[in-house]
């Protein structure tokens, strides 16, 4: 554990950045050495199997009749499929704007990748799945929460406290998960929880100079309380962050004192929230000597993902709540992947997606799909070794052998809920190693041993 | 369909103001979007209020009668200086508690059952005794929210499909959207009441089912726009429901127009099933997803599952087969399937035998879904299944005691109320009816453990006050008078994280078991919405009711201009003139009527040494008097002590 004094979030508590300075501050800092891990959460169970479509025939074709009208379109217009060349995979549309990162080589994909205890075939799964038994089937499949954690800690049990995040920050000099949404289980290591800083401009603590002396000796005190105790280091953080940050959240788009590298690819951002999460990421990255710290890992979060029902809007797949929510997917990751790139910072810093669950691949009649588990996440940033998809898409037929479900039972009762091939832990190994590669790997992701393959080899060594 | 963007919050310090030009723009788009026949609108809250700016410019767009205000500054050093502005509160009565064990008590009993101590409701609590005062509670009349009959927005007939468009022209369009589709009405009132209301512990208990039951008005796009009638007739509900029984509230909540539209239960085919409401009934509203034992631990000491994902689809299956009641009528350009009935929340939903699966279904705890049964023959299967299932006592029972007395409660305790629970008594007080709420909620406040004042000394006693009733508890608290305009979405409620009626998921805005992670393995929900923002939050609030942005002369939140009704938010110190004569007496009894008594004797003497004194305390002027209170109070309210309830 290298950062002893865990508290002391900045290099000197005398330092005080000047923002009107920034450009030269940038100059300053050295770009070799770092690395940053972008975690982008799609809060609610994205709809993985609209998110990545096989384009060849046979595959297509079984896709789209079980899809039925949440089914997208092959073709050329701008409501078809966005295709990956050379992969076999479109996106869905509104993703569109990602496709230039593929062709450069830094978008990929993973397939069918969730929470596994340990590697299952179908015949295992419909032995197993009654049994309760986390060591052999994931905790609670299908609820949010558990399989939120699942995401967050990479292990079967979602009583498991802490987050691969978090633990793999604790072996480099900077300790903490910086999270522009929620303390998430992903930052939670034994020192504590991430980093929280409000994407929407700090709020100011307004006081004046003797208050905050009060509020000082409140935000150090210790009493035998538990809550108490804990609600002291809250202050005590809230203090931190309003005096070191706060400037910089607050610099909106266009400010003289943001790098022209963020200012240009961010113009015409919308009011989305996760573009807003990953503007000031941007801005965090750029201003990292102010953190101090080789190694960051950042947390960004989009909600609504949970569609049951209106996930398209009716006649047109290609359109819809879904649709928007991507939009602002596309939107956040094309802007920040160009501010990267500017920066000469593309080869340090990767993004990569979550999310509770893929989706059933029938969907309901309410126009909609329910909650599913295996699902397809994006990594996007220069160190992806592009051009390839990686891990095993799914056989899509309905209790067939990659479906959650059971081969015997009528067919209603199959949704297409895919058993991972890949597990969560196999994911985040080669980020890990990628972003760390002094990292003791086992120790951020204990269970990673019960996979065969360690390296899945999607990122460039 | 134009989506606008989120409500915006103008609270950054730099630029954050929202001009007149971007207000314009707003209005604008809002009205592109209405004159769009058909489908459904989504338009942002139109409550972009912030606190209003130093410079005092309040500057609205022309004619759009809701908000814009201009931010404050930025800085550290901001407002008023203690002791050199010329500020009084009106005098009221001396405040009357002491600082005794009874006193104390009291205190901690109006945190546990209301949405705050008063002196007054101290005052009554010890005249009464404990259990006599919530025996009256339990027969006090229910406070009414007032939107419930503004069912015109489905059922005007002939009309373009947005009601506020019907109105153009004879109502102000921004104000009719707030009025009609959204939240604030409704959370005006829910504030208004809290802190006035005298059926505190009816209110608070229902305050709590609603995070539970949670509907959220925010939909999926980050609006806040599904209707406030609707919103209003189901928290009414909860209120209604109270301290009646858990299967009945289960069923009321299940045949709810407004639930049954949040998750997608409305119109649910009995072919196929969405899965969304059969998930969340069981998982959020009554058994878990983990064995339990009665008294709230793992069975087996790890999580055993209740049901698996076949078993959510039985219960969906079982569910299909209810529309919305008649009444409604059909918006131009909206589908509905020819058997069901187009959007109506008032009422309970209504069955459609035709569209209910006749599969026998087996469901939980033995019972079954007869083959051919009628939509409401399997809903009672589906309440009895869950009645019956030992899961729900402790279910109920220890999220109960975690939102009204503490986030670790012993698994003694648990059991007691879940025996409190299952058998539908406590001592005297209960039906005998299994889920009887009346006995839960008194075996919780009655309980030695909730009552005991050295268990509340214990290490991990207590639970941080959730920011609704952290702001409802110091203004009640200090004699404030809200119009609940800014506590909630898009100002303190959103800084906060707890903006009401706007939870961002069906979870509630914090798990109800959630941890407080790090070294700690305790429980600690409302920890988990309390990031550095929301502390600062937390100090904001505090710092903006007792030293205001604006002239005002007695500090707060002024009213919102061209509101009706609107009066802000204002507390009312000058009941603590007396007291304020000598500042060990002030602090003395502010530590009991805020912390109960949670400050040692160094706290309350480093306050008292910090506060302006004079030589002779009896000639000190009111307005140096406000200041001693305000400062006080600065530091008790912002202090681990107040803000952790015990």
């Amino acid at each position: 554990m290298m950062n002893s004094n865990r508290r002391k979030i900045l290099k000197s508590a005398a330092s005080v950045p000047l923002w009107g300075m920034l450009p030269s501050l940038a100059d300053a800092q050295s770009n070799s050495g770092y690395k940053a891990l972008v975690c982008i959460r799609l809060e609610g169970g994205n709809d993985g199997y609209n998110t990545v479509v096989p384009l060849d025939s046979d595959r297509y074709s079984k896709y789209s009749s079980v899809r039925g009208p949440l089914s997208l379109q092959r073709g050329s217009s701008d409501q078809a499929l966005a295709e990956l060349p050379g992969s076999g995979f479109g996106l869905h549309p509104a993703l569109r704007r990602l496709v230039p990162a593929w062709n450069e080589g830094a978008l990929t994909v993973v397939h069918n990748v969730g929470p596994l205890s340990r590697p299952i075939s179908q015949q295992e799964f419909v032995s197993w799945q009654d049994s309760g038994d986390t060591r052999l089937v994931p905790q609670s499949l299908y609820s949010h929460s558990d399989q939120g954690f699942l995401w967050d800690n990479a292990s079967g049990t979602a009583m498991q406290p802490l987050g691969w995040g978090g633990l793999a920050a604790d072996q480099t000099d900077f300790n903490q998960v910086i999270s522009l949404a929620t303390l998430t289980r992903f930052g939670m290591n034994r020192q504590g929880g991430a980093l929280v800083l409000p994407y929407s401009g700090a709020t100011m603590i307004r006081v004046s100079d003797s208050q905050l002396a009060t509020l000082k000796s409140l935000a150090t005190a210790r009493t035998p309380n538990v809550m108490q105790d804990a609600y002291s280091q809250r202050l005590n953080m809230a203090l931190e962050v309003n005096k070191s940050f706060s400037p910089l959240l607050q610099l909106p788009l266009g400010a003289a004192g943001l790098a022209s590298a963020i200012n240009s690819s961010f113009t015409g951002m919308s009011t989305s929230t996760l573009t807003k999460q990953l503007f000031q990421v941007a801005k965090i990255i750029d201003a990292r000597s102010m953190l101090g710290g080789s190694r960051h890992i950042f947390y960004v979060q989009l909600g609504g993902f949970d569609t049951h029902g209106q996930q398209v809007s009716g006649g047109a797949a290609h359109a819809g709540t879904h649709a928007e929510l991507l939009a602002q997917v596309g939107e956040g990751m094309s802007m920040f992947w160009e501010t990267m790139k500017k920066l000469g910072l593309a080869n340090q810093v990767t993004m990569f997606t979550t999310s509770d669950f893929g989706r059933t691949l029938r969907s309901n009649s309410s126009l909609g799909t329910d909650h599913g588990w295996g699902n397809e996440q994006l990594i996007l940033g220069g160190g992806v070794k592009g051009g390839n998809t990686y891990g095993s898409f799914p056989d899509l037929t309905l209790g067939g052998p990659n479906d959650a479900g059971d081969p015997r039972l009528p067919p209603n009762s199959n949704s297409g809920r895919w058993i991972p091939t890949t597990s969560v832990d196999q994911m985040a190994a080669p980020l890990v190693s990628w972003w760390n590669p002094g990292a003791n790997i086992d120790a951020v992701l204990p269970n990673l041993g019960k996979f065969a393959t360690r390296d899945l080899g999607f990122m460039k060594v | 369909m134009i989506i606008i963007g989120p409500v915006m919050l103008a609270l950054a310090g730099c630029g954050g103001a929202m001009s007149d030009a971007a207000v314009s723009t707003l209005v604008s788009q809002v009205s592109a979007a209405i004159s769009k026949t058909g489908g459904s609108v989504q338009v942002a809250g139109s409550s972009t209020i912030s606190v209003p700016g130093a410079t005092a410019s309040t500057g609205s767009a022309s004619g759009s009668g809701s908000t814009t205000a201009t931010a404050p500054t930025s800085g550290t050093t901001q407002g008023t200086t203690p002791g050199t502005t010329p500020v009084s509160f009106p005098s009221g009565q001396a405040i009357s508690l002491g600082t005794s064990s009874a006193d104390i008590s009291a205190v901690r009993l109006a945190n546990q059952a209301s949405f705050g101590a008063t002196d007054a409701l101290v005052s009554e609590i010890k005249a009464k005794g404990e259990t006599q005062w919530i025996l009256d509670q339990f027969n006090l009349p229910v406070s009414r929210y007032s939107s419930t009959e503004k069912t015109q927005i489905h059922t005007t007939t002939n009309y373009t499909g947005n009601y506020c468009v019907e109105l153009a022209g004879k109502v102000n369009f921004n104000d009719c959207v707030r009025d009609w589709y959204s939240s604030e009405p409704v959370k005006l009132d829910f504030f208004v009441q809290a802190t006035t209301g005298l059926d505190q512990l009816r209110m608070r208990t229902a305050h709590f089912l609603s995070q539970i039951f949670v509907v959220s008005n925010t939909n999926v796009n980050g609006t806040d726009l599904n209707g406030t009638y609707g919103l209003a007739r189901f928290q009414q509900s909860l209120r209604d429901q109270a301290f009646g029984n858990y299967k009945d509230l289960l069923r009321s909540v299940t045949l709810s127009p407004v639930m049954a539209t949040y998750l997608t239960l409305v119109n649910n085919s009995k072919t196929d099933p969405n899965e969304n409401y059969a998930r969340e009934l069981l998982q959020l509203f009554s058994v878990g997803t983990c064995l339990l034992n009665p008294d709230g631990t793992l069975v087996a000491g790890e999580c055993k599952p209740v049901y698996n994902n076949d078993m959510v689809r039985q219960y969906a299956f079982a569910l299909s087969g209810w529309t919305y009641p008649a009444g409604g009528v059909q918006l131009p350009g909206s589908s509905v399937p020819a058997w069901a009935n187009p959007v109506n929340f008032a009422g309970s939903m209504k069955a459609v035998p035709d569209q209910h699966d006749q599969s026998q279904r087996s469901l939980l705890s033995g019972v079954s879904v007869p083959s051919g049964s009628t939509p409401q023959q399997a809903l009672e299967a589906v309440l009895d299944s869950i009645m019956k299932h030992p899961n729900t006592g402790p279910f109920v029972a220890l999220r109960f005691i975690r939102n009204f007395v503490t986030s670790n409660p012993s698994p003694q305790y648990v059991a007691r109320v879940t025996n409190a629970f299952n058998s539908g008594k406590y001592k005297t007080i209960g039906s005998g009816v299994q889920g009887d709420l009346s006995a839960t909620i008194a075996a919780v406040l009655l309980d030695d453990e909730a009552r005991n004042l050295s268990t509340a000394q214990q290490a991990s006693f207590g639970k941080l006050r959730e920011p609704v009733l952290l702001m409802t508890g110091i203004i009640r608290a200090l004699n404030g008078v809200t119009d609940g305009q800014y506590l909630g979405l898009g100002f303190y409620g959103s800084t906060l994280e707890q903006p009401i009626f706007n939870s961002p998921t069906v979870f509630n805005y914090y798990f109800l078991d959630g941890m407080l992670g790090g070294k700690s393995d305790v429980a600690a929900p409302e920890f988990s919405i309390t990031n550095s923002n929301a502390t600062a939050a937390r100090v904001n609030f505090v710092q903006d009711l007792l030293y205001s942005w604006n002239t005002a002369p007695n500090g707060g939140l002024v009213a919102q201009p061209g509101r009706t009704g609107a009066v802000g938010t204002y507390l009312s110190l000058g009941s603590f003139y007396q007291a304020a004569s000598n500042p060990v007496t002030l602090v003395d009894k502010l530590d009991v009527l805020l912390t109960a008594g949670q400050l040692s004797s160094a706290d309350r003497a480093a306050i008292v040494s910090s506060l302006p004194s004079t030589a002779n305390q009896n000639m000190v002027s009111d307005a140096q008097k406000a200041d001693m209170i305000r400062q006080a109070v600065f530091a008790i309210t912002t202090s681990p002590q107040f803000q952790i309830q015990r």
